[in-house]
């Protein structure tokens, strides 16, 4: 136990080197773009004054590896810059997009990791029967379907036809006027529930069906080809050949013997696709209007306000690196052969 | 006469594949009798594990298998799949050749014992104790230590002697052990041997004791089988088939064995393959690698005969009484 210890802690400390390198590119590329942040900063009608205090507040008059340097420390600080844009904090802005775009990744991944683990161990448990060749039509649809067409199929149905979800937003304008949310979390589900404000929760439900399932649509894709190219190999072991010879209830032989074997990949696929979301939503974001972090990057990019372009990244590679840390520890906790190595 | 335990009456399986149709087992009929522990020998290929499995009924699902397998009054053979389950475990188990294959490598061992002992004794309540119990029986001193132990933190032999375990766990009346000792090292495979003769001599349990190792069955089988190519060659008794030995085939396996070798001369080999099993020849499958193979043989198939009570044959010019 003590080796996987230190085995953790050149992990964390690989980390950090990953997310140093990381910004300092990103710095880089941001900075080597053409572009005058000055310009952005005060608007296309300022006067030449106002111009210049901006090149000194922002700092721009000093040489590139101050700036660098000044950007790194006020990080250490906790300090993300100032948006272009919105002349706010960039650390609260991104707290503010966030905690959307996490609630409909985390119940589309949650949605994925049930559906696709039923469906790709029923797939492989009817392997080469008629629901096999279903469940992988539907998985392969899953992983190959646009997701924006699909969020538009959804829209048109739901909402257009059947009139029965809400067609965008988080929440509806009633619930916004007669039942507001008192933010707390920034979790709208969460929030609604502590307030004690159970129509609102309801509403926030509604809204979040759409966009999630369109987002865990690969992610299903995903974890039911993995989970079920998986049971198939594991199936054939010889110890569940073994387990099946002497008398081992069928119900453990699968959902016990042969499941946790085959549940380390999909794990391992499902936490990347979970790291990607956080910044890679955006079409889904647009679509359904969801104010999410996606949303930000794209104007952050196409307005080149890097300050914010750097805050996301790395935020982004926050994510990235902790999950592949997080699903090491599981893999790990799961796997005795990889605990003992 | 005594009842046999289990009693496999001419037993013929293919296989179906692209390739076209594999016929792997031809008329194979042997006897188990109860506290016996019964050699099924025979080189690479010849079909002792299918023969096993075909017990079982752990075919895959591309076989076609005919003749009966008699066990307790009644054909295994006939059984829907939920019924078979009831006896695998509880009255026939198994253990296989690889025994670091055999154990899931996620679950402590404990673990897997308990399932086992869960699976097939519903009723028991002292699960744990009886694991433990069952550990001890097998030669585990710190039988806890081992109960918290995944698979590979121990020893093949360690491992195959779990294995035991867990093909005891339902108190089986019959034991298949394929090639047991076969990945073992020599110390080992002595232990092994020992102990599933203990296993007959405790519990009264019968073994099917799969092994191409000459040596092993001395030691320790009450009768022997040998196969070639799909077909039960010759069978009987321990000492009959080694000191009264009638087919040229089963020569041919004891002249192979070192410490049959003369000092001056190489060790004999028995020259030729086995013969395909998608196009069987027609007459005797052994007559191309055999030194008295007549016309006879070319055309007919020989059929297993009595010698003895117990001995039986299938050949058309058999040995005569030799010792060697
Ligand atoms: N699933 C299968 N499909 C087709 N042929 C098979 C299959 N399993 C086994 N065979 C064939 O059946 C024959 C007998 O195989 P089997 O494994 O019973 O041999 P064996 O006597 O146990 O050999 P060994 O000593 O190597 O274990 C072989 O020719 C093998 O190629
Ligand atoms: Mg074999």
């Amino acid at each position: 136990m003590a080796s996987f210890k230190s085995y953790l802690v050149r992990r964390i400390v690989l980390a950090l080197l990953v997310l140093y390198f990381v910004i300092t590119i990103t710095f880089i590329l941001s900075h080597v773009v053409p572009s005058d942040p000055a310009e952005l900063y005060v608007g296309p009608k300022a006067t030449k004054e106002q111009r210049e205090k901006a090149i000194i507040e922002l700092g721009l008059d000093k040489p590139l590896y101050v700036q660098y340097i000044n950007y790194i420390f006020g990080l250490l600080k906790g300090d993300l810059g100032t948006s272009l844009r919105a002349h706010t904090p960039v650390l609260h802005d991104i707290l503010v997009y966030l905690p959307a775009t996490l609630e409909i990744v985390v119940i589309a991944n949650i949605i994925a990791l049930f559906i696709g683990i039923l469906f790709g161990t029923f797939s492989a448990l009817k392997k080469d029967h008629l629901e096999d060749h279903l469940i992988r039509f539907i998985s392969v649809g899953g992983v190959s379907i646009p997701s924006f067409w699909f969020a538009l199929l959804t829209q048109l149905i739901f909402f257009g036809i059947l009139g029965i979800l809400p067609l965008d937003g988080r929440l509806s304008t009633e619930t916004q006027l007669f039942n507001p949310i008192k933010t707390i979390t920034g979790f709208y589900t969460v929030d609604s529930l502590l307030n004690g404000n159970f129509p609102a929760f309801l509403d926030c439900l509604r809204h979040l069906i759409l966009p999630a399932t369109v987002l865990a649509t690969y992610p299903i894709g995903l974890v039911t080809r993995m989970v079920r190219s998986m049971m198939v190999e594991v199936l054939n072991e010889n110890y569940i050949r073994f387990a099946k010879a002497n008398g081992f209830r069928e119900n453990l032989i699968y959902y016990k013997y042969a499941l946790r074997n085959a549940l380390t990949p999909a794990l391992m696929a499902l936490g990347l696709s979970f790291a990607y979301s956080i910044t890679g939503a955006f079409l889904v974001e647009v679509i359904f209007s969801w104010p999410g972090l996606g949303t930000y990057t794209v104007n952050a990019i196409l307005e080149n306000d890097y300050p914010s372009i750097l805050g996301v990244t790395i935020v982004g590679t926050i994510f990235y690196v902790a999950i592949n840390l997080l699903l090491d520890i599981l893999q790990a906790y799961i796997d005795p052969r990889v605990r003992l190595q | 006469m005594k009842k046999p335990l289990i009693e496999v009456k001419e037993l013929n399986l293919k296989f179906v594949s692209f390739e076209g149709i594999a016929h792997i087992l031809d008329n194979v009929s042997f006897k188990i009798y109860g506290r016996e522990i019964f050699g099924l020998v025979g080189e690479t290929g010849c079909g002792k594990s299918v023969t096993a499995l075909s017990i079982i009924r752990l075919l895959p699902k591309n076989s076609i298998i005919e003749g009966s397998i008699i066990f307790d009054e009644k054909n295994l053979l006939d059984f829907p799949e939920r019924e078979m389950a009831k006896i695998r475990g509880r009255q026939i188990s198994m253990i296989l050749q690889d025994p670091t294959s055999s154990l899931n490598p996620m679950f402590k061992v404990g673990e897997q014992l308990c399932d086992a002992i869960k699976s097939n004794q519903p009723n028991r309540k002292d699960v744990k104790d009886y694991a433990l119990e069952l550990l001890k029986v097998l030669g585990f001193r710190e039988s806890k230590r081992v109960f918290n132990s995944f698979p590979n933190e121990l020893s093949g032999g360690m491992q195959q002697r779990i294995a035991i375990a867990i093909a005891l766990s339902g108190e089986p009346k019959l034991l298949i052990a394929d090639e047991p000792t076969t990945a073992l090292d020599v110390l080992t495979q002595a232990q092994i041997v020992a102990l599933l003769k203990d296993i007959r001599d405790k519990y009264g349990t019968s073994i099917l004791l799969i092994t191409h190792n000459l040596g092993l069955v001395a030691e320790v089988c009450d009768r022997v089988g040998v196969m070639y190519s799909g077909q039960i060659v010759e069978t009987g008794p321990t000492e009959e088939i080694f000191y009264n030995t009638r087919h040229p085939y089963t020569l041919g396996l004891l002249q192979a064995l070192p410490y049959n070798k003369p000092k001056d001369k190489p060790l004999p080999v028995i020259l030729g393959n086995l013969p395909n099993p998608f196009n069987p020849p027609k007459g005797c499958r052994f007559k191309e690698r055999c030194s008295r193979a007549t016309k006879e043989c070319e055309n007919l198939k020989p059929k297993p005969y009595l010698i003895s009570q117990e001995h039986s044959v299938a050949c058309f010019n058999p040995l005569g009484d030799i010792i060697c």
